[in-house]
């Protein structure tokens, strides 16, 4: 199939239950995304980005709907051929300290992904390490050494090495930067986007970071309590957001000044994110939304397109 | 745009590394106390496998003709009521709670380690079903079922290492289960499931050497225990039937002399007391040296 | 400055690692003046909150200042006895910490949490500070006041936390507010929050602020001064408009253009090179050589001192005036 798309992921639900409540995480969210292309998640905490993105690589089962990559439904399929498939879909975290074994050396943990995978003789894995080592920016004296012994930017860069020791096809990236020093961001920012163009990679960008997910990515989601309230380009969708919630979140960044007089004056929007365990009927933002109307609390605004490949989930958008 | 080569620092690597377990003896070697535990549980082990062999008597020599007596030089720790000499006496005892405290702490900990492993891995009824026993055990007094078990089956070497071991898995389980959920749940094992991991490399792999360091401590910690467990059953008149010597049936028969021949005490207590401080000194060592996020 | 509030002078603070010494601190001087707001800036290991942290006596583990002075209205800070220090603490100088949940106690009511202070510091009585604390919980806008007082801290979302301790903090007036990375743990939009209601706190009462953060943004926004730090030195100090206008430490520039703001996607990224270092050694060259661009033999000889190159405009580099014509 020419046009299937290399991840599809159609109404996926997913929710879980705490102490008896239910936690609605995902709700109805489907997306696709091509090869060599990125998809930004962008949210709060608690809007379900990060449960997205583990459902997608069915690292969580999802409750309801399909995820379709390289055209085969993930939950049709096998455990071992789900093991196998993982080869081609991977995750970097945000702590990449806690995703690596304290107790394997940098080297063996890279040459784990592939003993999994069942990848190469001994020599011939031992050279790809190096290899990877070098691609990412490491010392290949870093693979003697134990992830603790590392730099916070040097650790994202062995998650990133093992990750890729597999060839995948697909990255989840889950706030990957989120945990490092602005100036090693960059760098981690960087080497991301060469992979990406080297080994036509497509991500999922998983970031509170706009301005950074702006950069990376091709299309962008914006996610309110489980739901996607606008998806659009990277470009339109920062350059005219329709979805109140995506505004204010845009209009929260403090941008830094041309001067002391263009400060930004600190108001913020009013009220708390409501919980995830009642989110409230109709619009999931209509409580905190200035637009906010009887309609909003009565009925669900359906996503709906206001410009080409621009959609909102919003009665007054467009 | 590549990223600029890593200027290499002392924060990098060096080329040359000193081993993990090289790191921990730097550590271990810090705590003097530790290193002292540790000369003398190796004394201990020591004279456990020689014990036998030098000692001046056997175990059952009697000298009626010189009981009660205090330290000489033929008796350097005295004789008992019966004219045993103490000091082969200890040397025996030696060997006899080496065997029953490392054969004990050993099926402790198989059985606690295979049942925490399985609970923490499978969780849901395998989960439920060990940690109820394991409730079962930490509520019912062990040591009121170690005086059962021992009645049941004699004094014998056997039947109280197999005693003592039996009932005292119950720590060992709970703390592999824990460690295990605690990580189960966590990114590195969600790394390592993302790769396409089997559970049973996960467990290999991942779970038992993060594991492994915890329960080298748990098992240090079990031994002095499972030494005072034993000692109490011969304080109650169950440890190894006599002539065998331990430590703990000197210290039970020396009690109701302690006023005419102390010495009778001095030396079985005081050896026994060393040795398990020794012992608690080298876990504590241990758990200290071996905690990797510990700075090196 | 004869009238500041606090002034820091030439202070060094170490940490012993076993086997090694690490120079966190390494001779900061600054000074905060009366209702002044002022930004530290720094990546990790900076020792922008260290610093600080050195100051109000509250370092923890092996850490020890072994040189320098930090006078708060005069009295000297380093050399106070540590019940004088915590009654200035919590009374003349409120500190908030990043993550409320960890200075909170769990197992105590918050009304009776943030009555504490008062109650300690012999500011109110006991049916005063009651008083106040409803005024205080109001004021930092956390609704229902007399029914939340009885709330445990987990009964609090992140943000209200944050306002909880905000609270705590201001309950004695303080006349110094230190909050380190106050807003780090919070979503944008509650960053927002804590920001503003730190604005209209400072602006009624007149209080200094200083604010500890690695993030531009918040500084420059909130700040009426920035200072930068890096390897427990500082690189550039000066008054927003010229730090805005006339950047002049090549960190500080690269770490501007490190940010990468939304409408930038077609920039090309400049990352500074390499990674921050700890000192195990006192530095004795400028600390950011190895990343530097601008970097000279000089630069690896001699460690530069902060010298002025402007009107309050303070800069620890050795070529800062060509670095300065360069970017502008």
């Amino acid at each position: 199939m020419p046009d299937e798309p290399l991840l599809r992921v159609e109404e996926v639900s997913k929710h879980f239950k705490v102490r008896g409540r239910t936690l609605h995480a995902v709700e109805r969210v489907s997306f696709e995304l091509d090869a060599g292309q990125t998809l930004g998640l962008v949210g709060e905490s608690g809007s379900g980005k990060s449960t997205l993105g583990r459902v997608a690589l069915r690292l969580l089962e999802a409750d309801a709907g399909r995820v379709v990559f390289q055209g085969r439904d993930i939950a049709k399929l096998s455990s071992k051929e789900l093991r196998q498939e993982r080869r081609h879909m991977q995750i970097i975290f945000q702590d990449p300290l806690a995703s690596l074994n304290s107790r394997m050396t940098v080297g063996a943990a890279i040459e784990d992904a592939m003993i999994i995978q069942g990848v190469g003789t001994r020599a011939e894995r031992r050279k790809h390490v190096d290899e990877l080592l070098e691609r990412v920016g490491l010392p290949l004296s870093a693979g003697n050494a134990f992830p603790f012994e590392l730099s916070g930017g040097q650790q994202q860069r062995v998650g990133i090495a093992r990750a890729l020791a597999v060839k995948p096809k697909l990255v989840v990236c889950d706030e990957p930067i989120s945990a490092l020093d602005v100036s090693i961001q960059v760098q981690i920012i960087d080497l991301l986007k060469d992979l990406q163009k080297e080994m036509n990679l497509a991500y999922i960008f998983i970031s509170h970071n706009l301005g950074v997910v702006q950069y990376l990515s091709d299309r962008v989601m914006v996610l309110y309590l489980g739901e996607v309230v606008e998806q659009g380009t990277a470009q339109d969708l920062f350059a005219d957001p329709q979805h109140p919630y995506t505004r204010v979140l845009i209009d929260s960044i403090l941008k830094i000044p041309e001067s002391s007089a263009e400060r930004r004056p600190m108001t913020g929007l009013p009220g708390e994110m409501p919980s995830p365990f009642s989110p409230p009927v109709g619009c999931p933002f209509h409580p905190r939304c200035a637009l906010a109307q009887d309609r909003c609390s009565a009925e669900k605004p359906q996503m709906r397109a206001v410009a080409d490949g621009h959609l909102a989930a919003c009665h007054f958008a467009g | 745009m590549a990223v600029a080569s890593m200027p290499t620092s002392s924060a990098t690597a060096s080329p040359r590394r000193r081993s993990q377990l090289g790191m921990a003896w730097r550590r271990y070697r810090r705590n003097w106390l530790a290193v002292a535990g540790l000369v003398w549980v190796i004394l201990f082990l020591i004279i456990g496998i020689i014990g036998p062999w030098i000692a001046p008597y056997s175990y059952q020599a009697t000298d009626f003709l010189n009981a009660n007596q205090g330290p000489t030089w033929q008796h350097i720790f005295g004789t008992d009521n019966l004219g045993h000499d103490m000091f082969s006496e200890i040397l025996w005892s030696v060997q006899n709670a080496l065997e029953i405290a490392f054969g004990a702490t050993l099926i402790s900990f198989v059985v606690g380690v295979i049942l925490g492993l399985w609970a923490g891995l499978k969780g849901g009824a395998a989960d439920m079903f060990v940690m109820r026993l394991v409730d079962f055990m930490f509520a019912f007094p062990t040591f009121f079922m170690d005086l059962i078990l021992v009645t049941k089956f004699g004094r014998g070497m056997g039947p109280i290492l197999f005693a003592i071991g039996i009932t005292g898995w119950a720590g060992y389980a709970r703390l592999i289960r824990s460690l295990v959920l605690g990580m189960r749940n966590g990114e590195m094992v969600e790394a390592a499931t993302a790769l396409g991991a089997t559970q049973w490399h996960i467990m290999r792999r991942y779970l038992f050497p993060n594991v492994m360091n915890s329960m080298l401590v748990a098992l240090a910690f079990g031994i002095p225990g499972d030494l005072t467990v034993m000692a109490g059953l011969s304080v109650v008149g169950m440890g190894l039937r006599p002539p065998l010597p331990s430590f703990g049936n000197m210290i039970a028969a020396a009690g109701g002399n302690m006023l005419g021949y102390p010495w009778l005490m001095y030396f079985p207590a005081g050896i026994f007391a060393i040795t398990l401080l020794a012992f608690l000194f080298v876990a504590d060592g241990l758990q200290e040296a071996l905690n990797p996020k510990g700075g090196f | 400055m004869a009238d500041a509030l606090l002034t820091v002078e030439n202070l060094h603070t170490e940490f012993t690692r076993q086997e090694d010494v690490i120079y966190a601190v390494n001779g900061v001087s600054f000074s905060v003046a009366p209702g002044e707001t002022l930004g530290i800036v720094g990546e990790s290991g900076s020792g922008k909150s260290v610093s600080v942290l050195s100051v109000l006596g509250l370092l923890r583990g092996s850490g020890k200042v072994t040189q320098g002075s930090a006078k708060f209205e005069g009295t000297e800070l380093l050399k106070l006895k540590r019940r004088q220090l915590e009654d200035i603490r919590g009374r003349d100088i409120g500190v908030i910490f990043q993550d409320p949940m960890t200075s909170l106690n769990p197992t105590m009511r918050i009304g009776d949490q943030i009555m504490e202070g008062m109650l300690t510091h012999h500011y109110a009585s006991r049916k005063a500070a009651y008083n106040r604390t409803i005024d205080l919980l109001t004021e930092v806008g956390i609704p229902e006041p007399t029914s939340r007082f009885r709330n445990y801290p987990f009964e609090f979302s992140g943000g209200m936390r944050q306002r909880v301790m905000i609270a705590m903090a201001i309950a004695c007036e303080p006349q110094l507010l230190i909050a380190d990375e106050p807003t780090t743990a919070l979503d944008v939009t509650v960053q927002m929050q804590v920001l503003a209601l730190l604005q209209k706190l400072r602006q009624k009462s007149r209080m200094s602020v200083v604010i500890i953060t690695h993030d531009f943004g918040v500084a420059t926004n909130f700040c009426d001064r920035i200072m930068v730090m890096y390897a427990g030195k500082v690189m550039e100090s000066a008054p927003l408009e010229e730090f805005l206008k006339r950047p002049a430490h090549p960190y500080t520039i690269g770490l501007k253009a490190s940010i990468i703001e939304v409408g930038q996607s077609n920039r090309v990224l400049q990352p500074i090179p390499g990674t921050t270092q700890q000192l195990t050694e006192p530095p004795r060259a400028c600390p950011f050589v190895d990343r530097c661009a601008f970097a000279q033999d000089a630069c690896h000889e001699e460690l530069p001192e902060l010298r002025s190159i402007g009107s309050d405009h303070l800069v620890a580099c050795l070529r800062a005036e060509e670095v300065m014509s360069h970017a502008g």
